[in-house]
């Protein structure tokens, strides 16, 4: 039993840092453009197919595949950012924002759905199966890259965010857009910037998945939803927060899957959600 | 140094300023004066470039800078230091300072400008790494105004600096203001409180409905019947 606990601890913690890592783009995007970004997760799953194409047409080990569907993701998303969403932000129209991302979701699972049908894929890479043991403890080793790789990167992003000149600029526009403006920041260019990063690390989550995940057009869906659980539990715009509530709605997810009845999975991280609404309705980090 | 000849702004349909003229002279100190809903801080928020006029014309160095944006203005010099300070709450001392000089003109500069910023104002170096939105009033407003120093100004624009503090915050922000004219910083100074502002200024405005009703030495205009009925409550 106590080892049956520790395995979903392990699981549940380094699923948790991928909803976290996928909530860190949302929360940032929100935090810069006020968009509450609806098709995050179907880029996730775009780049998913990414990984998938390059591994059926040229075999392409799935991690090097991040090689092309970061940069693609971030070219996509720059290119939404200054045709679509620049000119709405510009103008105000913040609703329409989430209104075109909602689109934007439609957009991408449909196209998915009409090029790769709607059938169950997967893409074996040579770790599928790997596993290694921490004492009785079985770790699958594609997860624990998958762990290592977001730790990292959300650690460079702290650290872009906290010690660079780009990161003050970040901040200060998620603080006062209007202040922001009168220190010579270039808001657009930070927006495009944050827009594009936010979701080109999507990109990089991606291929991470593959390994041991199935790919559906609607795979992204649940991280999206998973997403904006933790945005909501973690309060609104807190970075620190969103890892750390994707550490607990991984957890949480582990343990439903693992001591519930297959369809009731999910209730004890919406039963968490529900509970920190009720009770700290701004959020267990409350951003303001 | 900077002209505005004949500007009209406002929100939406509300015209506020109407055919507005005003100069600021090169290291002059120009108090702006006037009433709750005069149209002061519509004045500044179009000379910041947050507000674009919808005619009229403003130049700065005998070059337009009329409807330029924000980041194009602060790259001339031109800072200003909000009514109500605008700091960035979640971020430190030291933070709010850098941020300030992040602008292209002044960014080559920032250690030096940080190291004069500190000695102008000792207590943010002793709160350097407090965070901003935790200060106490006055320590918040030296901070907005070190904030615009470290943007290297050559055009300050204090809007309301002395908003909501005791007297003696309010005469060590008028010390400051005499101390940067001292230093060559050209300064406009929107001020509630007319006595100490006049007092300071080589020039004044005083503003009314959106329009420039009189315009004087500091002198002049503390002397003068009008603003002495109007404001002062004499």
């Amino acid at each position: 039993m106590l080892i049956l606990i520790g395995q979903c601890l392990i699981q549940g913690l380094m699923m948790g840092s991928i909803f976290g890592f996928v909530t860190i783009g949302m929360v940032l995007i929100y935090r810069v453009t006020k968009l509450l970004n609806f098709s995050h997760g179907a880029w996730l799953m775009v780049a998913m197919y990414v990984s998938y194409v390059l591994f059926t047409k040229f075999r392409l080990e799935p991690y090097f595949s991040v090689l092309v569907a970061f940069p693609v993701l971030l070219l996509l998303a720059a290119l939404v950012y200054y045709v679509v969403m620049r000119p709405l932000g510009m103008k105000g129209h913040i609703i329409m924002m989430c209104q075109v991302s909602l689109g934007l979701l439609w957009i991408l699972e449909n196209s998915a759905l009409l090029i790769f049908k709607a059938d169950y894929r997967s893409v074996q890479s040579v770790l599928s199966n790997s596993k290694f043991y921490v004492g009785p403890l079985i770790v699958k080793t594609p997860l624990f890259i998958a762990f290592l790789t977001v730790g990292t990167i959300a650690i460079v992003l702290g650290w872009v965010l906290y010690k660079t000149d780009f990161g003050l600029s970040v901040r200060a526009l998620s603080q006062n857009e209007e202040a922001a403006k009168l220190m010579g920041i270039s808001i657009g260019r930070v927006q495009l910037l944050v827009f594009a990063i936010g979701i080109g690390i999507m990109g990089i989550a991606g291929p991470l998945l593959v390994p041991w995940i199935v790919i559906t057009p609607h795979a992204g869906a649940e991280f999206t939803f998973l997403g904006f659980v933790i945005l909501i539990l973690a309060g609104l715009g807190n970075l620190n927060g969103a890892l750390i509530g994707g550490l607990i709605i991984g957890i949480a997810e582990s343990f439903g899957s693992t001591f519930m009845p297959g369809a009731l999975a999910s209730v004890p991280s919406y039963l968490i959600f529900i509970l920190v609404l009720c009770l700290r309705p701004q959020g267990l980090f409350g951003a303001r | 140094m900077l002209s505005v000849q004949k500007v009209n702004a406002g929100y939406f349909q509300t015209r506020i300023l109407h055919e507005l003229s005003m100069e600021i002279g090169e290291k002059e100190v120009v108090a702006l004066v006037g009433g709750n809903g005069a149209g002061k801080s519509t004045l500044v928020k179009v000379l910041s470039g947050l507000i674009k006029p919808t005619s009229g014309k403003i130049a700065l160095n005998n070059e337009e800078i009329t409807g330029a944006p924000p980041k194009e203005i602060v790259n001339r010099g031109v800072i200003l230091v909000p009514e109500g300070r605008w700091l960035f709450p979640l971020m430190t001392t030291l933070e709010n300072l850098l941020i300030g000089g992040i602008n292209s003109r002044a960014r080559p500069y920032r250690e030096a400008t940080l190291r004069m910023v500190f000695e102008t104002f000792p207590i943010l170096k002793e709160r350097k790494n407090q965070v901003a939105g935790t200060l106490s009033g006055g320590q918040q407003q030296m901070l907005a105004i070190g904030r615009g120093l470290m943007a290297r100004p050559t055009l300050l624009i204090l809007d309301e600096p002395s908003l909501g503090l005791g007297p003696l915050l309010v005469s060590e922000i008028f010390r400051v203001t005499k101390l940067l004219k001292e230093q060559g910083v050209t300064i406009l100074l929107v001020e509630q409180n007319i006595r100490q502002s006049l007092a300071i200024s080589d020039h004044g405005y005083v503003i009314e409905n959106g329009a420039v009703v009189l315009h004087g030495t500091g002198n002049e205009l503390l002397e003068d019947e009008r603003t002495k009925r109007a404001y002062l409550g004499m």
